[in-house]
């Protein structure tokens, strides 16, 4: 028996999923078409922009959509534990998030 | 080399990588960032973030599947990411002060004895354990899952060992940035009895929260470049898929295996790296 939790949570990962891997298809196609016969040298290291209006701007948006999804996974649990008045795993919950928040935002 | 060849190497790469993670709750950096930089010539920075990529791709997708159908217990999964996150955080703070080449030696050492264990542990039911622990019972975490033979009831022991286990991974994933999914499912199948595929399933679960939180500071640092994440993340979502698919029908004890073969070469790794002082 799974609980609707958890059918509601499997589904925001799937539609997390789903989106990131499309914006990341069409942006591996808009840039292989660009660069696709351009040799490949990543042996030195220049700090990659997150933000570019091209083909690899598309993968990288499509990719941050890919990193958020576990994180909103953590804040929908939140919100749905204490919908369901589950008061253990509410706090449980909201100390992962706050920790989660921590190291992304503050940590650094 | 041209970009289309890469992407095409390392996509089928991911896929391999993906489809064990599926079936043993691993997230694949152990293979991804080998093969990037002793493959392909990669700047280990770009490694390390494309690794973050795997692991949050190969949790997503598997988490997808395996909490609709009931193998990741979700519970037992968000109690224990309160010990991992503060531990990863705990990591981050202490790594300057602590020597990276003695950790990585030292936990090599576990997990060839981890190795060991697992293969000596071939049963799934926990009879050997004793009968009730508190804890498990005020926080639920128990759960049944579909086996072929039928609905099989579980649930969890030595929560609190199985705790503290959980924040000594996030610490080792903040020190190494490396090993968290290796430790999360020997705690969860060791030290918590659960099922072999359960706690496969609910690691998967759990390792992407992990590594998102990683990932943040990486984006930060520009290590993670779209052109070497995103093959790696395409090949590890279609790997993924198809493992999810195959691990309800496999015996636990191929799984259990297939997991001591993983942990006995991740262990002879990261021995070496720690002794040569680099990969390779």
């Amino acid at each position: 028996m799974i609980g609707l939790i958890e059918q509601r949570m499997a589904a925001l990962l799937r539609g997390g999923m789903l989106a990131a891997l499309a914006i990341m298809c069409s942006g591996a196609i808009w840039y292989l078409a660009a660069h696709g016969a351009d040799s490949f040298n990543y042996r030195a290291f220049h700090s990659a922009p997150i933000f570019s209006a091209d083909g690899r701007g598309v993968m990288q948006l499509g990719i941050i959509i890919l990193v958020a999804t576990p994180i909103a996974r953590v804040a929908f649990s939140v919100t749905a534990f204490a919908r369901a008045r589950d008061r253990p795993y509410a706090t449980i919950t909201a100390i992962v998030l706050c920790t989660l928040l921590y190291s992304l935002l503050g940590g650094h | 080399m041209t970009n289309w060849q890469f992407t095409a190497a390392v996509a089928a790469a991911g896929a391999g990588t993906g489809f064990l993670g599926a079936l043993t709750g691993l997230g694949g950096g152990f293979i991804v960032v080998p093969l990037l930089t002793l493959g392909f010539g990669v700047d280990l920075r770009y490694a390390i973030g494309a690794s973050l990529i795997c692991i949050i791709a190969t949790s997503t997708c598997s988490a997808a599947r395996f909490v609709r159908d009931g193998l990741s217990n979700i519970r037992i999964g968000m109690f224990l990411e309160v010990a991992t996150s503060i531990g990863a955080v705990l990591g981050a703070w202490i790594s300057p002060a602590l020597p990276a080449s003695a950790i990585s030696g030292l936990f090599g050492a576990v997990l060839l004895y981890a190795a060991y264990r697992t293969t000596r542990r071939t049963r799934d039911a926990a009879a050997v354990l004793d009968g009730s622990d508190r804890l498990a019972g005020i926080l639920h975490l128990q759960g049944e899952y579909p086996a072929p033979e039928g609905t099989v009831e579980y649930r969890a022991y030595r929560v609190a060992t199985g705790f503290a286990v959980m924040g000594i991974a996030g610490i080792l994933t903040g020190l190494l940035g490396a090993g968290s999914g290796l430790v999360k499912v020997i705690a969860l199948d060791q030290v918590m009895g659960l099922p072999f595929k359960v706690a496969a399933a609910t690691s998967s679960f759990m390792i992407g929260v992990t590594a998102a939180a990683a990932a943040g500071v990486h984006f930060g640092r520009g290590n993670i470049d779209p052109a070497i994440a995103m093959p790696v993340a395409l090949g590890v979502l279609g790997g993924t898929f198809l493992g999810t698919r195959v691990l309800p029908g496999t015996r636990p004890h191929c799984l259990r295996m297939l997991f001591a073969a993983i942990l006995a070469m991740v262990g002879a790794q990261m021995i070496y790296t720690s002794a040569v002082g680099h990969l390779g």
